[in-house]
């Protein structure tokens, strides 16, 4: 018989009361949020917190994950939709054009993009350890990279791309315009999205995991509306001769060639400096403040690198892939080692609060083996075994938030 | 445990910082980023002049590359340019774009043309091409041109394939009120289009 199943041997809480279940804490709440636990000396629901886990005295406090304002909120949703509006309007503004001469050449890329992001997307959302994430913020940060964070920097490109070559001449625009643009309009842009929805709803960002998830999402969007604006660039500069073959081309340049170390890398690891920031409030204490600069940073740097006009060769250009995968990579390993650790020690404390053997109470911490709990309970107690085990994977998550990073 | 884990909670004596701090932030980056590179680039020249008898190398292929040479009064807009892909040329009221094209596949003059009769059409759903004729620049290059119409305007496209067939050059000469002078300055330029022999590749 598992040990995570529905009734606990003894009593829940150390105050004897059987605990109501919490909230999925994936970004659901809206305006109105419950204050922060511990913060008055109560747990989210209230209820009494035993002494130990009342907030301690101690050197460099730094706050606990934000909660909603609902104010800001209300105003970063307003900001973000007007953007995401503008954005997509700006995007259309310059395309529409070549959608409409190119209509099947444009279905077609589209076709093509919508598969990658349709296994973008699922791998994207699968990688979060514990759980993936909410849904519709998942969605929210594709929608703010396919709108506005690839319309503003179409316009900002345009600014910034034509101001070098202004300032530093037409030969040195050309070669490194891209490569002192892109990454500084970009990367702000595709991250402001990731801060946008971290106002908007606190608990879909309460961490560098979920700054990952989101800004990978962020760069998915980013990446699929880019590759098919490409596409029909591409078109006219190869004369409209064959306009297939050109979308083919483009496709095989941007995704298969290129696409394993494209966007959602490098806002990932942008992503990651806001989850960093996000976790304490916006008000980081200085070690985490240039943890999170340095993976702006690196963002920004990788970014650079693919841009530049450096190690243009088929080989080089695989390294600059490689590079920028392996980096998302370690990034993404670092904060999915340290979120698994802090989950599983709240699913210990959990299951020792519970009486649940803690070995199956850690076990929760992975979908596998929460399946393999699962596997030892009778089928028609199954789906309250995985009721529970989402209540008590949500609180562990929502005490893994609190833990300092 | 239960010590050892309180011990790692967040004490929180300064409280969260308001959540209008990173809404500010983002908002003053997305200001800074759109109208700031705006201003920016406002405030630096929008051309460069180029010298009477200046030529440009417009784009190469393999084993030739192409350029063309200006007389007075020339101008290159820089911000709208890019080396080896496209350029735009003014002189007066008279607006002259010259496009690099790679063809994927190969492609005759007259697939070409057939290609940028969809080309100008992406800017501007009023835009065709005439019927082409052949050209002749004065370095031997041949090509196709024809007249551009755009709205109220008539103006001259041409389009000049690389003897080596990889690489194209193509021509858009438009003004909304230019003198038949300025016009004519512009299908003088167009035919100073070369295609030398060189060593290398697309620059």
């Amino acid at each position: 018989m598992s040990h995570a199943r529905p009734e606990p041997d003894v009593p829940p809480t150390a105050s004897g009361q059987i605990p109501t279940p919490r909230e999925d804490g994936q970004g659901r709440q809206g305006p109105g949020e419950r204050e922060a636990p511990g913060a008055t000396g109560q747990d989210s629901e209230g209820t009494e917190l035993p002494p130990s886990a009342q907030p301690q005295p101690g050197p460099e406090p730094e706050p606990g994950p934000p909660r909603t304002q609902p104010l800001p909120s209300l105003v970063a949703a307003v900001v973000f939709g007007v953007l995401c509006l503008g954005g997509l309007g700006y995007t259309l503004l310059n395309f529409t054009g070549a959608i409409r001469v190119f209509t099947a050449e444009a279905v077609a890329s589209v076709l093509m993009l919508a598969v990658v992001g349709v296994i973008g997307f699922w791998i994207l959302r699968r990688i979060r350890p514990v759980r993936p994430p909410n849904l519709a913020f998942s969605l929210l940060a594709l929608v703010w990279g396919m709108t506005g964070a690839v319309g503003l920097a179409l316009y900002a490109n345009t600014q910034l791309g034509s101001a070098w070559s202004r300032a530093g001449g037409l030969e040195f625009g050309s070669l490194w315009g891209a490569a002192l643009t892109a990454p500084i309009n970009e990367e702000l842009l595709k991250v402001t999205g990731v801060v946008l929805i971290a106002v908007i709803a606190p608990r879909a960002v309460r961490g560098p995991v979920d700054g990952f998830v989101a800004g990978s999402l962020v760069g998915l969007g980013f990446q699929l509306v880019e590759d098919l604006t490409y596409a029909l660039n591409m078109i006219s500069m190869q004369g409209a001769t064959a306009g297939m073959v050109s979308v083919v081309q483009s496709f095989f340049a941007r995704v298969v060639l290129t696409g394993l170390g494209s966007h959602w890398a490098m806002s990932a690891v942008a992503g990651t400096a806001i989850g960093l920031l996000a976790a304490t409030a916006w008000r980081p204490g200085t070690r985490r403040a240039v943890g999170a600069l340095l993976l702006l940073l690196l963002a920004m740097g990788l970014h650079w690198l693919f841009d530049a006009p450096l190690l243009q060769s088929l080989l080089g250009i695989l390294v600059k892939v490689l590079a920028v995968f392996v980096s998302a990579l370690a990034v993404y390993l670092a904060v999915r080692h340290a979120y698994r650790g802090r989950v599983r020690r709240a699913l210990a404390e959990e299951g020792e609060e519970l009486g649940i053997r803690r070995s199956s109470a850690v076990a929760l911490a992975s979908r596998h083996g929460r399946r393999g709990e699962l596997s030892r309970v009778a089928h028609p107690e199954r789906p309250a075994v995985r009721a529970r085990q989402e209540q008590m994977v949500a609180a562990a998550e929502e005490r893994a938030s609190e833990y300092r990073g | 445990m239960a010590e050892e884990s309180a011990q790692l909670r967040h004490a929180r004596s300064r409280g969260p910082r308001s959540n209008w701090v990173p809404l500010g932030i983002a908002a003053a980056v997305v200001a800074v980023l759109t109208g700031g590179w705006t201003l920016l680039n406002a405030g630096l020249p929008r051309t460069e002049d180029l010298a009477a008898g200046q030529s440009i190398t417009l784009g190469s292929g393999q084993g030739y590359e192409a350029s063309m040479s200006f007389d007075d009064g020339w101008e290159l807009n820089t911000g709208s340019s890019t080396q080896g892909a496209r350029y735009v040329f003014s002189k007066g009221p008279v607006n002259l774009r010259v496009s690099v094209v790679t063809p994927p596949v190969r492609a005759t003059a007259t697939e070409l043309w057939e290609g940028m009769r969809d080309i100008v059409r992406v800017g501007d759903a009023t835009a065709a091409l005439g019927e082409p004729e052949p050209i002749t620049s004065e370095a031997g290059a041949e090509g196709l041109t024809g007249d551009l119409h755009l709205r109220q305007n008539i103006g001259t496209a041409a389009v000049f394939l690389s003897p080596g067939g990889d690489f194209a050059v193509e021509t858009q000469a438009f003004s909304s009120d230019a003198t038949p002078t300025e016009v004519a300055d512009a299908e003088k330029l167009v035919r100073t289009i070369r295609f030398s022999r060189s060593s290398g590749g697309t620059p």
